[in-house]
């Protein structure tokens, strides 16, 4: 056999193995990071309650002259150690307002900022920021916060010089003129103080008030230099600032090392309704999971949610990956015809070039010369025929890659929507449970699914996969 | 009325003060509280908003940067005598024109 041909089938050979590898490779690439599930743990954290009888008299005086002697900030040796008594706080008095969930952030929550995230268009107060934000802390990072991170809505600048040194980060939910933004304050770790900064994340960036309150804040801090104004999505109406804040955060901590010193990237889009969903889910599954029953007697009616908003928002995202899912398995196929195509071609053109092959070796090409050289080539041309129909199966594969990494993440995003959809729908559940209205969600998912089946858009040159991916890659972040 | 802790301590052999001095101010008025150490600051909150006619959910309790629940002490926060509870509004956000 001419060393020809064996050189030919070895360079065939090797960007096969390389391209499955590559396949492999991507398909098992193409997973979007799971949402951690509510924490289980870290609760109750700050929530700090005692036994002692409180039987005795209010002995508090009241002045109003103030004395002029310096307070200790000292702490006292714990020597009285307080006696911790998970729900001894039912027989307090001030149990009935509120809401029964373990206090994140040191906040317990009333009945009041349950029902600012429960409304759609609800503003959000520092208790509710500072207990999501708690919450997120301990989703990630369990019951051990990172030393080297300082979360606060209540944060007194001027206390800033007592904080540990371990402190790098404060992430700072602030209010300016009744807006809530993000203030990220990045502690200079050395003596040098060269590089301390403070990032605001606004995401109504036509009020000014917070970055003039933000580089106040940069200058009790004792950096010098500007607020760094970070681009962000913004909110387009005029109640969403406070989830906004809340998605920073979360975006923040997810992305959050030790020892990081420069800022995560921060400008992840969002559906602010999704952010509220899954707080007040989380809300619900926590306070269900807590063994207080008081609330069952002091629970409001739960205001109506807008239920035409959620399920076009719904719809919207189950259609689209429905969409990206169909023109994926479509774009399959048309790839696998081709790639098939390709295969047996190169198989029958190896044949025929064997054959061919073995034909002139059993022949004599110096008695028959014209047949010899009619068998060269058709030799010739069974090369050819080899190469075109290898270059074609080859084409198939490294398009079959491209869609089997856009199915990958298409999968993720199906799979992420029926999780937000389940949370939908279990929000509605809970409201058509108190008697407000009735909520047919699984007709529209139907109807959708039915679309699916009408959707055959790709072309057959399988251009649009490229396209496709790329479409379908940005999509996982907008539910993270 | 109630007099400075000489009647001993009740659980341990320690030498505190069964009554601390705490001082709440709001940047604007201080008021000075006599408290015993395992005293419910709840009673302590609802009196300093009484006083200055604020509603209780309206503002925010600082011990040290943290957050003082109803239902803390003196006790449990490890509080000395002479220190300060600072007061906060209740800050609240999402913004629109009219508001």
């Amino acid at each position: 056999m001419s060393p020809e041909i064996r050189r030919k089938s070895s360079v065939v050979a090797a960007p096969q193995e390389g391209l499955a590898e590559m396949i492999r490779g991507m398909g098992s690439k193409a997973q979007v990071p799971e949402t951690p599930s509510p924490a289980t743990t870290g609760q109750g954290v700050f929530a700090s309650t005692s036994q002692h009888h409180i039987d005795d008299d209010i002995t508090f005086h009241l002045s109003l002259s103030p004395t002029p002697t310096r307070p200790s900030t000292t702490p006292m040796a714990p020597e009285h150690g307080s006696s911790p008594a998970p729900h001894s706080s039912l027989s307090a008095g001030g149990a009935q307002d509120r809401f029964p969930v373990p206090s994140h952030g040191g906040v317990n929550l009333t009945y009041r900022e349950r029902d600012m995230l429960r409304d759609p268009e609800g503003w959000l107060n520092d208790s509710i920021i500072d207990w999501c934000t708690g919450l997120l802390l301990a989703q990630y990072f369990g019951s051990k916060p990172p030393r080297t991170l300082c979360l606060s809505s209540c944060l007194h600048f001027p206390q800033v010089a007592k904080l540990p040194l371990s402190v790098a980060w404060i992430v700072h939910p602030m209010v300016a003129s009744k807006h809530w933004t993000l203030v990220l304050v990045r502690l200079p770790q050395n003596k040098a103080r060269d590089d301390g900064a403070v990032f605001l994340l606004n995401s109504l960036s036509t009020i000014k008030a917070p970055v003039e309150k933000a580089q106040g804040i940069m200058d009790s801090c004792g950096i010098a230099g500007q607020v760094e104004v970070v681009p962000c999505p913004q909110q387009t109406n005029g109640h969403d600032c406070g989830l906004f804040v809340l998605h920073f955060v979360d975006m923040f901590l997810r992305q959050f090392e030790d020892n990081t010193r420069s800022l995560p990237f921060l400008n992840i889009p969002m559906k602010p309704f999704l952010v509220r969903t899954q707080f007040v889910s989380q809300l619900n599954t926590t306070a269900k999971s807590h063994p207080f029953d008081s609330f069952q007697l002091t629970d409001p009616p739960p205001p109506p949610l807008d239920f035409d908003k959620l399920k076009d928002n719904l719809d919207d995202f189950f259609q689209t990956s429905t969409k990206a899912s169909a023109t994926c398995i479509a774009t399959k196929a048309v790839l696998d015809a081709q790639l098939r195509r390709g295969e047996d071609g190169e198989e029958a053109a190896n044949q025929r070039l064997q054959s061919a092959f073995s034909a002139f070796g059993r022949m004599r090409p110096i008695a028959n010369k014209d047949e010899s050289k009619a068998a060269r080539a058709r030799i010739q041309q069974y090369m050819n025929d080899q190469e075109a129909a290898a270059t074609e199966s080859e084409i198939a594969r490294h398009r079959l890659g491209f869609v089997r990494r856009a199915e990958g993440i298409t999968a993720a995003v199906l799979g992420r929507v029926e999780h937000v959809l389940a949370q939908g729908r279990e929000a509605m559940n809970s409201v058509a449970a108190a008697g407000t209205k009735e909520m047919p969600v699984e007709n529209s998912l139907s109807d959708s699914v039915a679309k699916e089946n009408g959707l055959e858009t790709l072309g057959e040159d399988g251009r649009a996969d490229a396209t496709l991916s790329k479409r379908v890659k940005r999509k996982p972040s907008n539910y993270s | 009325m109630a007099d400075n802790a000489e009647n001993g301590t009740p659980g341990g052999g320690d030498d505190q003060p069964e009554h601390l001095n705490i001082k709440v101010t709001d940047n604007n008025n201080e008021v000075f509280f006599k408290i015993k150490r395992s005293t419910k600051l709840e009673k302590l909150m609802n009196a300093f908003c009484e006083r200055q006619g604020k509603t209780p959910h309206s503002v925010r309790f600082l011990f040290e940067g943290q957050r003082v629940q109803k239902t803390d002490t003196p006790e449990t926060l490890d509080m000395a005598d002479g220190d300060t509870l600072e007061v906060h509004q209740e800050q609240i956000g999402g913004f629109s024109e009219g508001k």
